[in-house]
């Protein structure tokens, strides 16, 4: 960032941005506090690059969804270990017992095809602009997406 | 309902709630710390300044006005071109005078020689065998300008009423003085990269009436000085033309001008007619800077330069003696007789 006139834009874009990116995270991950740092983490991100990022909206969906993948990895292993990941707010309890049903069988899809739903069906990011994020083809998106619509629904009929 | 527009339901409901910190784009502003400059361009930047610095220095030092040492002893040109009384343009040997090898035997002795920078061809005044008749009625013979190989071989005659070459230090550059029938020089001519044609500024002078002579290049290769009467300087790249001269006021005396280690100084050798007669160097604001040595009697030397590093000065005095002077000695040195003009072959940079 250069003069007063970058540092503006940035914190404009944290303005417009902030919400949205840490409620995707908070998908990706069930944890809105980390989401936060998730957000956070991108924002220095964008914040380094700055110079060199053309579209910072994408950069910083993409970095949100890649630092996302790494906390899930880095909890795996915490997993092993007690104490285990409690999800913290907002409680799943809270949603009526069809939506809670969902956000429980979103969470336990494969990672992929989590990233994939989520950024197509909350997002509502197209085929092109998720494979962007996600650095795969679209018809890698297509498949994910089919087979987690269908984990999806096998699950909820469980 | 499908599977699809419940799962939009639900996570649209399930991100709903969701906010970011009060205090979010606070904690975040204090994570971006002021961008340092990469090392290596710090290292960088100061080996430059120091390198910037030792050749300020360096420059100081060399072209410090005062000196009265000379801050480099380049090695001397081992060859000398010269043209003697008889009108024979010979390459001698600084040491003793020894003739190596003669080129033509057709100069015209007071027309002046010089040598190309890269030592291969010699210009030189040549009387062509012609006469003319001037329009007082009184016959002359001809002079033209021409070019030779050092290796020798037939020379190429450049122009026609031409005399006193000298070559620009760049190299790309020829001046010279043209002569009409009859006349010692009423003109300066230069001609430009490969010396095929050239813009004549003949007209103007501030003294029609005197002869024009001793043409040479300043160390620049830009400007131009001359002696009509008086020393004139002109920048030769100007559109100006013979506008842009100005004279040079030394008082009594003649201006050659010669390296001195310095591309853009204007330092000049000065011969004051009055008794000593002293070999001096003038700064660009014509005022003298450094004496280098004092020549026997009032007469001046007929020809004067220095070499490629300024510190070796080749000359020949009133009695035709082709002498040299260096730093370090107190009286020039004495090489041979029976010269009229001389001019250091160019010593090949390494």
């Amino acid at each position: 960032l250069t003069g007063n006139d970058g540092w503006s834009e940035l914190a404009a874009l944290y303005r417009e941005q902030a919400r949205s990116l840490i409620r995707l995270a908070a998908l990706l991950v069930d944890d809105v506090g980390t989401a936060e740092e998730i957000v956070q983490d991108a924002f220095v991100l964008v914040h380094r690059r700055w110079e060199h990022v053309d579209k910072p909206e994408q950069y910083l969906r993409k970095s949100v969804v890649n630092l996302a993948r790494s906390r899930l990895r880095r909890r795996l292993v915490a997993l092993r270990y007690p104490p285990a990941h409690v999800p913290d707010a907002p409680a799943v309890d809270e949603l009526d017992t069809d939506q809670g049903a969902v956000i429980d069988a979103l969470q336990v899809l494969p990672r992929r095809q989590r990233e994939v739903l989520v950024l197509r069906y909350w997002s509502e990011l197209s085929e092109a602009e998720i494979a962007a994020t996600l650095g795969i083809s679209t018809g890698s998106v297509k498949t994910h997406a089919h087979r987690g619509i269908a984990a999806l629904e096998q699950g909820l009929e469980l | 309902v499908t599977v699809e527009a419940r799962l939009r339901d639900a996570t649209a409901t399930y991100t709903e709630r969701i906010e970011p910190s009060i205090d979010g784009w606070q904690r975040l502003a204090e994570r971006f710390e002021p961008r340092r400059p990469r090392p290596w361009l710090i290292t960088a930047g100061a080996f430059l300044l120091v390198i910037a610095s030792v050749a300020a220095v360096y420059a100081f030092m060399r072209d410090g006005s005062d000196s009265r040492a000379p801050i480099a002893s380049p090695r001397a040109p081992s060859r000398i071109v010269a043209v003697t009384n008889d009108g024979r343009v010979v390459v001698i040997d600084p040491a003793d005078g020894h003739e190596i090898r003669q080129l033509a035997v057709d100069a015209q002795p007071q027309g002046g020689v010089a040598v190309s920078v890269d030592g291969r061809m010699i210009y030189y005044a040549r009387l062509s065998g012609a006469v003319c008749n001037a329009f007082t009625g009184d016959s002359f013979s001809v002079t033209d300008l021409a070019v030779i190989s050092v290796r020798g071989g037939a020379p190429k005659i450049l122009a026609t009423y031409a005399r006193s070459p000298s070559v620009s230090p760049d190299g790309r550059l020829l001046a010279y003085v043209r002569a009409p029938c009859g006349t010692a020089g009423t003109a300066a001519v230069v001609r430009g990269p490969g010396h095929d044609k050239g813009s004549d500024w003949g007209t103007g002078w501030p003294s029609p009436g005197d002869p024009l002579d001793r043409v040479s290049w300043a160390p620049d290769s830009r400007h131009l000085a001359f002696d009509q009467g008086y020393p004139y300087v002109f920048d030769a790249s100007s559109k100006a033309g013979p506008a842009s001269s100005r004279r040079v006021d030394i008082g009594d005396g003649t201006v050659w001008f010669g390296y001195r280690g310095s591309r853009d100084q204007f330092l000049a050798f000065r011969f004051a007619s009055s008794e000593p007669a002293n070999i001096v160097v003038l700064g660009p604001d014509g005022l003298p800077r450094q004496q280098l040595f004092t020549l026997p009697g009032s007469s001046s030397p007929s020809s004067l330069v220095s070499d490629r590093s300024g510190l070796h000065i080749l000359f020949v005095d009133a009695e035709s003696w082709l002498s040299r002077w260096r730093p370090g000695q107190t009286k020039p040195t004495k090489v041979a007789p029976g010269f009229a003009g001389a001019v250091w072959v160019p010593t090949p940079r390494p």
